[in-house]
């Protein structure tokens, strides 16, 4: 929970490369320290995240599976969708510099993380449970992602990096460029990363047909330095998805763009109780189309975009003894639609999801409080008054049919609450005991969706506007030691969910799309439980040799005793890293096991073990005031045709892939 | 002077904003529903009632196609040209095929008033024809100078499409044949909308009784995808072969609504069927 709070920390690029060489050498004194992201809350699994994030090659979605109780949902080679140990999106959320932002597309295809290429993240806070529900209301916890800001230095030479990979098992290039500069009063930050690839190939040299993509990001960000305390801070995102395969899903997205801006007005106290105050307007919008033109399965030609627009505002104000006060505003409005064009018959047109609003209004307070005996109490809590509510227009008339009225409003009172406790025993010894309630609204699909459909269960899926919030009761308890060369730590969870959302088929009634086996929709039911471990352990076997290692377990069920769907099964990821002089070898180890407790109303299937093995070199070199980065991978060495259990569609992953990186800091 | 110029612009600006809001919130959403019927009328045709001292003007929704008609009729005093509003009035519509001659289902009001000035029939047309072939026989008692007359005025009759009448044989139904008619459903919506038909039988040429025993089931269909829609009303006798029931449509494009027929509780048609394109 909120201790066991893990923190990513991304450094400059090199400095994961060069974090276990020798401080004196040349190449380090170049990493720019000021980009360090420093974090009161750094902790061992905070290493773990370093440990790991070892490759230029890496995706952000590569980096979050590193970290603790982060599972990934695959539907294609791209767009990966992040859940918290077992919470998908709606019931966890993710945020980017504290702004919320919703996908625009009803089958999760663009979650919030493909926004954030490494070149711009600065570091990546996961928060389980109720202890990640400061930004909003939430079950399962929060992923924050922190962009990297524009620093200011004492000279106005130009420095960044320029990085090129290339990966075997897709044909895939990866080029991305930085550039900062920083003035007396001004500084600023752009970057660019393009991103394109092939079919990939899982093991044993299967083409996974319409699993291509290519995309362009870019940032800009902007720091103004009004007075010695105060900045102001202009950033923009864009992002722009072109002929993205997604193998598991019916349809592939044709384009995707997003638009992100904030404007933010940081303010420094330099001494009493308040640190900093952060003020931040945003606004948001994605748009994302489906396309099914290079599918030649399909019965019909469909266009199926979506939209999401969303703007905000927030104002955050820290302060000694983690003090942070939040208020927050923001405004959701989401549409999807499907158009079919039948041979020679008219055209078809139906909103998939209604045209919807969303507004919330909320507070949170967080705040430690320090006793004697080394024991430390931290609570957070949160409010949202939330209210949702349908257009009229089409899509509420196609509602008419089930004597629906969604343009009615319903307004929903959130309340979260995290208490930890812990104490420390000897110094080395770290235990904490959290106690949890949150909620969390049920999201525009679960109350207005129509006929959405599901390739997991090959249902259409229509909303329930009745649904109630999902409260969750959870209970955490951390074992945390550490000596001089090993440290481990042992999280135990348990939630209780109260009117779980949970899908029931609603027999005599007709699917809509083609092949689908009937109609599904939403009720609360009595409760779900979820319970758990995650374990971490590191060692520094040498100076040179360290071994790091993480295991996580979920077991999920409902009320009745069914397992819930898409849980990960025990899963193990280790690593053993060598450094000599400049090269560092790396080889890794993932097992998971064979998940059988599946859910196979939702169509959930078994999914076998694996063992999957990955080795990674790299050497620096520096060529004067540049630092010349070369990295060297092959992934699944034994090209074991493999996939994990929350896979989506049976889709094996990447087959043996070679991964090549050149990267050139200046 | 200059203050009330500007308070008087002020007024006018808010009573044009409130005025466009009025005429932004008022087009009818609702599907299927039923403004005042007169309104948007176009004449179809006209003739003298001859020994009735009467003229008569025959209106309709549309033009008059194969299936279910409504007609609207005014008559006129034709030496003063008054409106005249009572009398027995009725229409017999006939087909000339030159070797035959057949009439189709008309419905007569038993009113002697008129309802907004107007006598209301209406007529369903079994099959197109030219104003040569197709006639309206119309006959009226004047009420205003109790003279009885008739006039005749040939029609065009195309065929609707979609087809909006149906005939069929039923051989569990002792052979009869059997019209069946869509009524209303000419602007349908996502969502729910009324659904209505009539159900008559040939007697003889001349004769088309209402049918007043038969159940009736509907299944809208979206024929290109497969699906159906849920939650429709099927039809239920209201009156003189009159089904009123409820048809759902979930999106835009081609509907197919499916119909069977029952008589005692007998399947006796399930292969005939309407279709409506949703734009």
């Amino acid at each position: 929970m909120s201790r066991c709070k893990i923190v990513g920390i991304l450094f400059l690029f090199q400095q994961s490369l060069l974090g276990q060489t020798t401080p004196k050498d040349s190449a380090v004194k170049s990493v720019q320290l000021e980009e360090v992201c420093v974090s009161e809350d750094s902790d061992n699994t905070n290493q773990a995240f370093d440990f790991y994030k070892n490759s230029k090659l890496a995706s952000t979605e590569d980096i979050l599976s590193r970290m603790q109780g982060v599972n990934l949902i695959k539907r294609g080679a791209y767009g990966l969708e992040p859940t918290l140990r077992n919470y998908s999106t709606g019931q966890s959320n993710v945020t980017i510099d504290g702004m919320r932002i919703y996908g625009a597309c009803t089958d999760k295809m663009d979650p919030v993380s493909i926004y954030i290429e490494p070149a711009n993240l600065q570091s990546i806070q996961v928060a389980h449970g109720a202890s990640g529900a400061l930004d909003g209301s939430t079950i399962g916890g929060q992923i924050g992602m922190k962009l990297k800001e524009p620093t200011f230095s004492c000279h106005s030479k130009i420095n960044g990096q320029f990085s090129q990979s290339y990966l075997t098992v897709n044909n895939g290039y990866n080029s991305s460029l930085t550039l900062q500069q920083s003035y007396k009063k001004i500084s600023y930050r752009v970057s660019g990363t393009f991103r394109k690839a092939d079919d990939y190939r899982a093991g044993s040299n299967i083409l996974i047909q319409h699993s291509g993509y290519q995309k362009t990001n870019a940032s800009a960000a902007i720091s103004l330095k009004i007075t010695h305390s105060q900045i102001l801070k202009l950033d923009y995102i864009g992002d722009w998805g072109k002929n993205i395969g997604y193998p598991a899903l019916p349809m592939d997205v044709g384009k995707a763009s997003a638009q992100i801006f904030s404007l933010s007005h940081l303010l420094e106290f330099k001494k009493g109780y308040f640190i900093k105050n952060n003020l931040k307007i945003y606004y948001n919008e994605i748009i994302h189309q489906m396309d099914d033109t290079h599918r030649n399965d399909a019965p019909m030609h469909m266009d199926m975009p979506g939209w999401s627009k969303t703007v905000g505002a927030f104002n955050e104000l820290f302060g000694k003894n983690n003090f942070k006060l939040r208020l927050d505003y923001h405004s959701v409005y989401t549409r999807a639609d499907m158009t079919m064009y039948p041979n020679g018959e008219p055209i078809m047109y139906m909103q998939t999801l209604p045209e919807n609003y969303l507004n919330d209004i909320g507070i949170a307070l967080n705040q430690s409080f320090n006793f004697k005996y080394k024991q430390q109490l931290n609570i957070n809590g949160r409010l949202d008054f939330y209210n949702q509510y349908a257009s009229k227009g089409i899509g509420s008339k196609q509602w008419k049919v089930y004597n629906t009225d969604i343009t009615e409003t319903k307004t929903d009172f959130l309340k979260n609450l995290n208490l930890a406790y812990s104490k420390k025993f000897k110094e080395t010894i770290t235990t904490q005991l959290s106690l949890g309630y949150g909620e969390r609204i049920p999201t525009s699909n679960e109350r207005y969706g129509y006929y959405l459909f599901n390739r997991q269960d090959q249902f259409d899926y229509i909303g329930n506007i009745h649904l109630k919030p999902e409260q969750s009761y959870q209970m955490e308890l951390l074992f945390k030691q550490q000596f001089k060369k090993v440290e481990y730590s042992v999280n135990f969870f348990y939630h209780h969910i109260q009117n779980y959302i949970y899908s029931y088929q609603l027999v005599g009634f007709s699917q809509m799309t083609i092949g689908a086996y009937g109609l599904k929709t939403y009720k609360n039911i009595d409760y779900a439980t979820s319970q758990g471990f995650e374990a971490n352990l590191k060692t520094k076997i040498t100076s040179q040799l360290a071994y790091i290692a993480s295991a996580k377990y979920i077991y999920a069920q409902t009320d009745k005793g069914t397992p819930l769907p898409l849980i990960p099964p025990f899963k193990l990821q280790h690593s053993l890293r060598y450094n000599y002089k400049l090269f560092q070898f790396q080889f890794e180890h993932d097992y998971a096991s064979t998940q059988n407790r599946i859910n196979s109303d939702y169509g959930d299937k078994k999914t076998p073990y694996f063992n999957l093995y990955n080795f990674r070199a790299s050497r620096n070199l520096r060529i004067k005031s540049t630092v010349l980065q070369l990295a060297i991978a092959c992934e699944n060495i034994l090209d074991n045709n493999y996939r994990e259990h929350l896979d989506i569609g049976g889709i094996p992953r990447f087959g043996r892939n070679f991964l090549i990186n050149l990267s050139l800091l200046f | 002077m200059k203050s009330t110029f500007k308070t008087l612009a002020l007024a006018g600006i808010i009573a044009i904003a409130f005025s466009c809001k009025k005429n932004n919130t008022t087009p009818d959403e609702e599907a299927g529903s039923t403004t005042n019927p007169t309104a948007n009328l176009m004449q179809i045709g006209e003739t003298y009632i001859i020994g009735a001292k009467a003229k008569a003007v025959i209106y309709s929704t549309k033009p008059f196609e194969t299936g279910y008609n409504d007609i609207y009729v005014a008559l006129y005093d034709s030496v003063d040209g008054s409106r005249l509003s009572n009398g027995h009035f009725d229409i017999m519509p006939m087909m000339d095929m030159g070797s035959m001659q057949h009439s189709c289902p008309v419905e007569n009001t038993e009113d002697t008033t008129t309802t907004n000035g107007y006598f209301k029939t209406a007529v369903i047309f079994s099959m197109p024809g030219t104003a040569s072939q197709w006639s309206l026989n119309l006959n009226f008692h004047n009420h205003k100078n109790g003279l009885d007359g008739s006039g005749a005025l040939g029609v065009n009759v195309i065929s609707s499409s979609p087809a909006r009448f149906k005939s069929t044989v039923l051989s569990l139904d002792s052979n009869s044949s059997v019209f069946i008619s869509l009524v209303g459903l000419l602007n349908p919506q996502v969502g729910i909308n009324d659904f209505e038909i009539t159900l008559h039988k040939k007697a003889n040429m001349m004769s088309f009784p209402a049918i007043n025993d038969y159940s009736v089931e509907i299944e809208p269909e979206m024929p290109s995808m497969g699906h159906g829609s849920p939650n429709n009303v099927n039809p239920i006798l209201i009156s003189n072969g009159y089904y009123v029931g409820k048809v759902n449509f979930t999106m835009t494009g081609l509907w197919k609504i499916n119909l069977k027929l029952y008589k005692n509780g007998t399947l006796i048609s399930n292969d005939q069927y309407f279709e409506t394109t949703l734009q």
